[in-house]
């Protein structure tokens, strides 16, 4: 069943916890706990509503597009992991064109006045629309492909970045501000040294927003203009009612962005020491 | 009560330019949405070699305007300030400053804060900055920081943060340091040590010193001179000159003349207080 992986997590879990079950360990096992709560109302409501499982599969059905999308060889087209490697390809290029992109406007509207004043207007305000609802103009542009996902999966990263990376850049304090003029400092060592350094925390919570994002885009791209990739997959097993098959996907999907966010949650609480160090102390 | 009046002198002192920082005739206007503001009214001020001067007078009174000004931090709105009998226009590599908070990067260690100056500055040569480390070291052993070189500011208390900022201050041996009420935010106890502390340093290094404070004790414990002025817009109410003997020990302040220095200077204050219409902080 599905918790298989979930009860050896549980063993563990209730061995360590016997002595003294810490805040994490406690946090895991109520994870666990409400998993199985969840799988088995899950179960219970589709067996005893007898409902179709087009409308709605059961866990084991669930499951049983799952395992074998997982466990076949994956250069096969129908392994699940073969699926999504094409889609986290176009989501990674597009996360790292577009985070970099996001960080450097960030920055040059951090430093310069003149162009905040011109492109942050726009960035405001694109970054309070449904940014998602450009995909169909990106496909007229650039076509079906790993092109047009990774330009959407771009544009999806690039905001969270320019809107934090200028937040932060701003949010630097005046009397270190003023130490560095007392000191003479180029403007340089003021944007790299002082400002970025500053503004580092908010850009790595930025990019914990944007790497989900990014695989949104790609998924979205696949949708609308997919040839391959897990929303493409996604869409064919809805065009034939193979809604375990959806799920399956889904859960594929899901377990990615949750492991990509944890790596960059992890990567920040490990870069900005400095934000925890007095607690320890 | 009796009162001592000490010996005082209306006009600058003796002119002697050769390393003394002066401002003459400096003025400083704000112009806010509601009108102008007139921090700072005509005030001039010489801070030589050797002599520590300090600048007392009620809050608001346009004091860390004025040392801003000799900071070259801040334009004047009409005066001028010289150093060495040259005019400076902005920061100058022969001043140190020290400011109301420690305005330490928290990302770096102590150490590397204590070497700033030699990393962002301009004027610094590549092969002056490996000589930094080597008295970066020294200065912070002076400071009583010795030990906590790889520590980082966040692990030290308020007091320990402005003594790094003052090892910080004397990195590049500065002839002159200015220092804008750098104890404010500590605790009457913690302030009367770093006043030991900073009396014993200068006597060790003798600068051109200038420093801002609103205590009267500090004032006139550490001072070869103190300058008070009146309530916004502020100028020199009277420059008055201490003749304690040196080095000075906390004893000091039970002495009849430190009570009659400390009593006029309250006097002063009081009065002009009263003068301009008693208006209070």
């Amino acid at each position: 069943m599905v918790s298989l992986g979930a009860s050896r997590r549980a063993l563990i879990g209730s061995t360590g916890a016997r002595l003294h079950l810490g805040r994490q360990g406690a946090s895991a096992l109520i994870f666990v706990v409400s998993l199985a709560l969840f799988v088995t109302a899950w179960w219970a409501v589709v067996t005893v509503a007898d409902v179709k499982s087009y409308i709605l599969p059961s866990p084991g059905e669930v499951w049983q597009a799952l395992w074998p999308g997982l466990t076949e060889n994956p250069t096969s087209r129908a392994s699940l992991l073969y699926q999504f490697a094409i889609t986290f390809k176009a989501a990674m290029i597009g996360l790292v064109v577009g985070a970099a992109a996001g960080i450097l406007v960030g920055m040059v509207a951090g430093q310069f006045r003149w162009f905040e004043r011109i492109f942050m207007p726009y960035v405001f305000a694109i970054q309070s629309t449904p940014k998602i609802a450009i995909a169909p103009l990106i496909m007229i542009w650039f076509g079906f492909g790993i092109t047009s996902e990774s330009i959407l999966a771009g544009i999806l990263a690039f905001f969270p970045l320019v809107v934090n990376t200028f937040a932060g850049m701003n949010m630097v304090d005046r009397e270190q501000l003023r130490l560095f003029t007392a000191l003479r400092a180029s403007k340089r060592d003021i944007m790299v040294r002082l400002r970025l350094m500053t503004a580092l925390p908010l850009i790595l919570a930025g990019l914990e927003i944007a790497v989900v994002q990014a695989l949104l885009g790609a998924v979205v791209a696949e949708f609308i203009a997919g040839q391959n990739g897990i929303g493409t997959q996604i869409v064919l097993f809805q065009s034939v009612s193979n809604t375990a098959g959806v799920f399956a996907a889904i859960i594929v999907l899901a377990v990615a962005g949750i492991a990509l966010h944890g790596i960059v949650k992890f990567a920040r609480t490990k870069l900005i020491f400095w934000q925890s160090r007095g607690i320890e102390a | 009560m009796m009162q001592m009046k000490p010996r005082t002198t209306a006009a600058a002192s003796p002119p002697s330019a050769v390393g003394a920082l002066t401002a003459a005739g400096v003025e400083k206007r704000y112009s806010s949405a509601r009108g102008a503001v007139q921090a700072l009214l005509e005030t001039d001020l010489m801070v030589q070699p050797g002599r520590f001067v300090t600048i007392v007078g009620p809050s608001g009174c346009g004091k860390s305007t004025l040392l801003m000004i000799l900071a070259g931090l801040l334009s004047p709105t009409s005066g001028e300030v010289r150093y060495n009998g040259v005019p400076i226009a902005g920061p100058h590599e022969d001043i140190g400053v020290v400011f109301q908070s420690p305005a330490l990067l928290p990302w770096l260690s102590v150490l590397r804060n204590t070497m700033l100056p030699g990393r962002v500055g301009r004027h610094v040569s590549r092969a002056d900055r490996r000589g930094h480390e080597a008295r970066a070291r020294e200065l912070l052993s002076l400071v009583g920081l010795a030990g906590f070189e790889d520590r980082y500011p966040s692990e030290l208390s308020g007091g320990m943060q402005q003594r790094n900022a003052i090892a910080r201050a004397l990195l590049l041996d500065p002839p002159v340091l200015l220092m804008d009420e750098p104890f404010g935010a500590l605790d009457a106890l913690t302030r009367e040590r770093m006043n030991q502390w900073l009396a014993d340093i200068w006597q060790a290094q003798q600068k051109a010193v200038a420093l801002v404070t609103h205590s009267i004790d500090e004032a006139v414990y550490l001072a070869d001179e103190i300058v008070v002025m009146s309530p916004r817009p502020g100028t020199v109410v009277e420059r008055v000159q201490v003749d304690l003997p040196r080095p000075r020990k906390p004893d000091l302040m039970k002495t009849q003349e430190f009570a009659q220095l400390s009593g006029y200077i309250r006097q002063l204050l009081d009065s002009s207080e009263t003068d301009s219409g008693g208006v209070s902080a």
